[in-house]
């Protein structure tokens, strides 16, 4: 993680909060906010598709994908896997939103003409913060503080805040909320 | 006629020929899983993809198609779960998806953009 960038994550999280006119400790909805920043959700059942397809993607191996960003004629869209929980789908969202956020580069996924698919993910690095800025967006750390110092469950916050247990449990740790609140509570 | 990508994986079995996974995918420079998978029809990612048509010594081009209509192919990045490959019906499924959300956004445009 290059020097600086969990607290430009913080202040990014602080920024959008601000611009869409919430309190800096509401939840963040990333739907709301692709359209703040002008991204088309795409609603994976408007999608003409067939059944065949639908059904490769949604139930025999929906495992195999979270969610893809398309651009097209100058308009970034993302589909999220509907097939998922909401938590996990709220944090692709989130996740894909901050490639465009952080401007990455994206790496290519070409259908080509007879038919085959190249698929390609962003460099290491680049998920790397990308999941980093999201976990971020949706958990800002001064929210995970004050939570933990009233003594809030992490199920109880990822519920207020639309994510999953899992992930919310991830961002208390790496952001060392429990660890700092137990130090002071020594002192 | 053979899909191109089942072609690549032909093309890895009869140049590995009777040597190991692991030797040759040290060759190639990838992980043996991900040899494997390419050799039975997986689909690889592009940087995968570019690394085996080195150690084949075949021009990319060749499985690609690509020429007249290369330009109207859309570009979109999927996001995986950290895996190299995707089966080759999800591949092909995931490309039907890619064309369908070029439809409904060339459509959306043409609404606000006649």
């Amino acid at each position: 993680m290059r020097h600086g960038f969990k607290a430009q994550a913080e202040r990014l999280s602080a920024e959008a909060r601000l611009e869409l006119g919430l309190d800096p400790a509401a939840p963040l909805d990333p739907s709301r906010y692709a359209r703040h920043i002008g991204v088309v959700v795409l609603d994976f059942d408007d999608l003409e598709i067939s059944a065949e397809c639908k059904r490769r993607l949604l139930q025999t191996d929906s495992e195999s994908w979270s969610g893809m960003t398309l651009k097209e004629g100058g308009v970034t869209a993302i589909i999220i896997n509907p097939s998922h929980s909401r938590g996990r789908r709220s944090s692709t969202l989130m996740h894909e939103l901050a490639h465009i956020i952080l401007k990455h580069v994206p790496a290519r996924v070409d259908v080509s003409t007879n038919g085959m698919l190249l698929l390609s993910d962003y460099s290491e690095d680049a998920e790397a913060e990308a999941d980093w800025l999201a976990a971020a967006m949706l958990l800002p750390r001064d929210v995970l503080m004050r939570s933990r110092r009233r003594g809030e469950t992490i199920t109880n916050i990822a519920m207020a805040f639309g994510t999953s247990d899992q992930l919310c449990e991830w961002r208390i740790r790496m952001t060392g909320v429990d660890v700092q609140l137990k130090r002071a509570a020594r002192r | 006629m053979l899909l191109p990508i089942k072609e690549l994986g032909r093309l890895i079995a009869v140049k590995r020929g009777g040597r190991g996974v692991r030797a040759t995918a040290a060759d190639v420079g990838i992980s043996a899983a991900t040899l494997s998978r390419v050799e039975n029809g997986h689909m690889p990612d592009l940087e995968t993809f570019a690394k085996i048509c080195r150690w084949l010594d075949r021009d990319a081009r060749e499985f690609l198609g690509l020429g007249d209509q290369a330009e109207q192919s859309p570009q979109a990045v999927v996001h995986f779960r950290k895996q190299k490959t995707v089966a080759p019906e999800t591949a092909v499924a995931l490309g039907e998806l890619i064309l369908a959300a070029q439809r409904a956004i060339q459509a959306r445009n043409q609404l606000i953009d006649p």
